[in-house]
């Protein structure tokens, strides 16, 4: 059953008002069938809107790229192994979802579903990490929603916590995010992975996530 | 492992210190393709850390269907021609899903003649109980996800609840399908 709890994200749109959000635990799989829709039907939309006033700018590699990160499909794989050890949370404002996360809660025997240098480390692991489409720097010239990534980064290290792995992550970012995870957040760049698409390697130890919390 | 109370919250003081860190900001992580995933599952499920749950599984599932068909460990036993002490072995398993962490799972081996006499017996698809038993390849993520489930919702007892009895009648048919 998911849990909500409450948290303020900004909206950039009404000059940075707070609005009342909420981090979803548990999110389960109609709910992620519904936000991926929504995200689609929206790219879509503002695509054909030219006189888009949010100034998008959707280059082609990027739009289908987003297409294709097909959420629906992650949670089937999510469900289909070990559910248990297993968690997609959400950002959520007024039953749409701005943006989602695919956490594992690492175990011994479950290792093996980390991808390339992350197998076998002593972590939380995040598969996937986005923000909603318009909410996201690299397709709307002016996202949205602010605070939704650095939400579900907070999120995936108290779940560590949860865990017993102190606060330790790990993940694997898409080249516009390296800074973001490195310079802004403080984790470590153990450069590209060469079994993982060439995404660079980023790990947050205990020490880095308290830095991180505070 | 200790795990560590922690409070799930979101302060103000650190969501402000969020603003000047998202200036400009891109969070994408995680592959696009789903390749590398369905690759790395279908490793997983043929794991030493797979059958261990599948083993469970059937652990729970022969305990419930002996429990629903009213008879008794001994019964099962001799008609099956299964060692009775196997068999306590086997829903033992079943009774400790979370021993699965704690390393408390026994491993057990049937021969296919045990498994069929099993499946006989207690009116179970034989196919789907061979996969479980791991006498067979179970190269299936979805038996897997369904196991664990299944697994997961048993109380262990002697007495199945309507809630037990329902999921036990669910995966019964899913096995069916196998």
């Amino acid at each position: 059953m998911s849990t909500r709890y409450t948290v303020e994200i900004k909206d950039r749109h009404d000059g940075g008002k707070a609005v009342n959000a909420h981090v979803v635990r548990d999110v389960d799989l109609p709910t992620i069938r519904i936000a991926q829709g929504e995200w689609s039907i929206w790219l879509g939309r503002a695509e054909m809107d030219a006189e888009n006033r949010h100034g998008l700018h959707v280059p082609h590699d990027i739009k289908n790229a987003h297409l294709h990160w097909n959420w629906e499909a992650k949670a089937i794989h999510a469900q289909a192994s070990i559910g248990l050890l297993m968690e997609f949370m959400g950002v959520e404002l007024d039953g749409t979802m701005q943006g989602l996360m695919w956490l594992q809660k690492q175990e011994a025997g479950s290792a093996m579903l980390m991808p390339g240098k992350a197998q076998g480390q002593p972590t939380s692991y995040i598969h996937y990490l986005a923000v909603a489409h318009w909410n996201a720097r690299e397709v709307v010239v002016n996202p949205r929603y602010s605070r939704v990534g650095s939400i579900l980064l907070r999120a995936a290290i108290l779940v560590s916590k949860q865990e017993g792995h102190k606060g330790a992550i790990a993940l694997h970012s898409h080249p516009q995010a390296d800074s973001w995870y490195s310079a802004k957040c403080g984790m470590t760049d153990h450069g590209p992975d060469p079994a993982y698409d060439d995404l660079h390697y980023f790990t947050m130890s205990p020490n880095q996530a308290k830095a991180f919390l505070v | 492992m200790t795990l560590e109370k922690v409070d799930f919250d979101f302060p103000s003081s650190w969501l402000q210190k969020c603003d000047a860190l998202e200036d400009g900001a891109c969070f994408t992580a995680g592959a696009l393709s789903l390749d590398g995933l369905a690759s790395r599952m279908a490793e997983f499920v043929k794991s030493p850390f797979v059958s261990q749950y599948l083993l469970v599984a059937l652990g729970t599932l022969v305990h419930q269907q002996r429990v629903e068909k009213g008879l008794s460990i001994d019964k099962l036993a001799t008609d099956a021609e299964v060692d009775v002490g196997d068999l306590s072995l086997l829903e033992a398993n079943g009774k400790n899903f979370l021993g699965i962490e704690s390393r408390k799972i026994e491993h057990i081996e049937f021969e296919p003649r045990q498994i069929f006499n099993l499946a006989k017996v207690l009116d179970l698809p034989v196919i789907a109980l061979n996969k479980l038993a791991g006498l067979t390849a179970a190269n299936d993520s979805d038996l897997y996800g369904e196991a664990v489930r299944f697994a997961a919702s048993s109380k262990g007892t002697d007495h199945l609840s309507s809630h037990e009895r329902n999921v036990l009648k669910d995966f019964i048919r899913l096995l069916a399908k196998e």
